[in-house]
């Protein structure tokens, strides 16, 4: 015995250096959400710090701002209704009792990074504001990521540059859909996959969400193919896609929150999808 | 300008921080080899005299402190865990003889240019690996995680040679 506690205070260093490295990687590793809210930088300290910092330097950053806006305002105006004068149509139908599917909710970008291989962003709205969590945030060119977890005021953002990330997108010219990841370090640059080599692809396709995964409405801008090849003894594409929103210098985001999803989802897994 | 150890290594410990958080995370450089971290600083400057223990707490908690605003926890911490451990070791290995004056701590003005380079790019070193192999998690991106390491330590080195001249200026007389 009185050995063993000799041993014990002689490697004593060794053990607590042992116990904290399995602290810090246990935390790397675990992934329950209730346990890392707490330090999470949707946290009420370091969300706080990161809005006066923020507030700070907003104003060196006002020009480019002011230029996004102006980009977001004319894709808006394009858009509108009165831009499109309407075609005589035999069953056009106007109706009132439309549901609204999708809110956007607009926030400032409050933390962001693109330089990591799991990339996160922080917002500061919050489920005071109605942001919930497993909803898609947009830019004003094009999708930024998906809310992971969301306190009173802020919400943890994961980007699209994030390894673990997948989104269902289609190319907009002949709707085949395949998935959306990021596989090169790049932060303009993510992969389409799993579109069949019968396919036409060309260069300046425009790639949009396919709204299949309840995260972002149907026809979002994604970006447009860069290049497409296809590898000798594949079936399927490499797609090299360009981003239309440069994730750099994301400034305002708004959340998307599909009011029937959970409508949605419950179906989907009554009758088992994966 | 004090000479309170607590005080100086509590401004410290939240200057590093901050800096790293607010302004270091910030740049960013494409290719996205380059990360310019500054914090192990704290772990290298704590005094000759700290307790293991004490080293190793701090270290946790520097990390820790870090991850909250990388939405990387438990990362920065286990890399600064292992890089104070390994500080310890280094420290016994590099003693001069006479060893070394507990109440100091690492620097260019008490140890010499030479060997507090030498001591901060073994330390840097440890931690930019450690740090990478975490990050990617994969054995199959070897030649990302290693050219990382390299590029992102020598601009990491290059801060703190800058910090030495910076915050100590002219050697402190015996």
């Amino acid at each position: 015995m009185r050995n063993l506690i000799l041993f014990f205070i002689r490697f004593n260093a060794l053990f607590l250096f042992l116990l904290l490295e399995i602290i810090a990687l246990f935390l790397l590793v675990q992934r329950e959400p209730q346990k890392e809210i707490f330090l999470h930088s949707s946290n009420i300290v370091s969300g706080s710090i990161l809005k006066v910092y923020d507030g700070v330097v907003q104003y060196t950053n006002l020009r480019k701002v002011n230029a996004n806006m102006a980009e977001e305002i004319a894709w808006y105006k394009n858009r509108d209704t009165t831009s499109f004068s309407r075609m005589q149509s035999g069953n056009f139908n106007n109706d009132s009792t439309l549901n609204l599917r999708f809110e956007f909710i607009p926030a400032h970008v409050i933390n962001n990074s693109t330089s990591g291989n799991n990339n996160y962003l922080t917002l500061d709205k919050g489920t005071a504001h109605g942001v919930v969590e497993n909803t898609g945030v947009v830019g004003g060119t094009g999708i930024v990521g998906i809310v992971r977890k969301a306190s009173s005021n802020y919400a943890a953002v994961m980007s699209v540059l994030h390894r673990e990330i997948k989104i269902s997108a289609l190319l907009k010219r002949n709707n085949y859909f395949g998935s959306l990841v990021w596989k090169d370090n790049h932060p303009r640059i993510m992969d389409l996959d799993a579109i069949p080599k019968h396919v036409e692809v060309e260069k300046g396709d425009s790639v949009v969400t396919s709204g299949f995964s309840t995260f972002f409405p149907p026809g979002q801008m994604i970006g447009i193919v860069d290049t497409a090849w296809v590898d000798p003894g594949e079936n399927f594409y490499t797609i090299k896609v360009e981003l239309s929103c440069d994730l750099g210098n994301v400034q305002f985001a708004y959340v998307v929150k599909h009011q029937l999803r959970e409508e949605q989802k419950d179906l989907e897994e009554e009758v088992g999808y994966e | 300008m004090n000479n309170s150890p607590y005080l100086r290594n509590i401004i410290r410990f939240v200057g590093f921080v901050l800096l790293q958080v607010l302004i270091l995370k910030n740049i960013e450089i494409y290719p996205p080899y380059i990360h310019l971290l500054i914090y192990p600083l704290f772990i290298i400057l704590m005094p000759f005299g700290m307790p293991i223990w004490g080293t190793l707490f701090l270290a946790f908690f520097l990390g820790i402190s870090v991850d909250v605003f990388y939405d990387s926890l438990g990362l920065h911490a286990a890399a600064s865990v292992l890089t104070a451990y390994a500080r310890s070791k280094l420290l016994l290995l590099m003693e001069p003889r006479g060893g070394y004056d507990p109440n100091l701590f690492p620097g260019k003005n008490t140890m010499g240019l030479g060997w507090f380079i030498q001591f901060a790019a073994i330390v840097m070193g440890i931690h930019m690996l450690f740090y990478f192999f975490l990050e990617a998690f994969l054995f199959a991106e070897i030649l990302t995680v290693i050219l990382k390491s390299i590029l992102s330590f020598f601009f990491s080195m290059i801060l703190i040679v800058i910090h030495q001249y910076l915050a100590y200026p002219r050697p402190r007389k015996k």
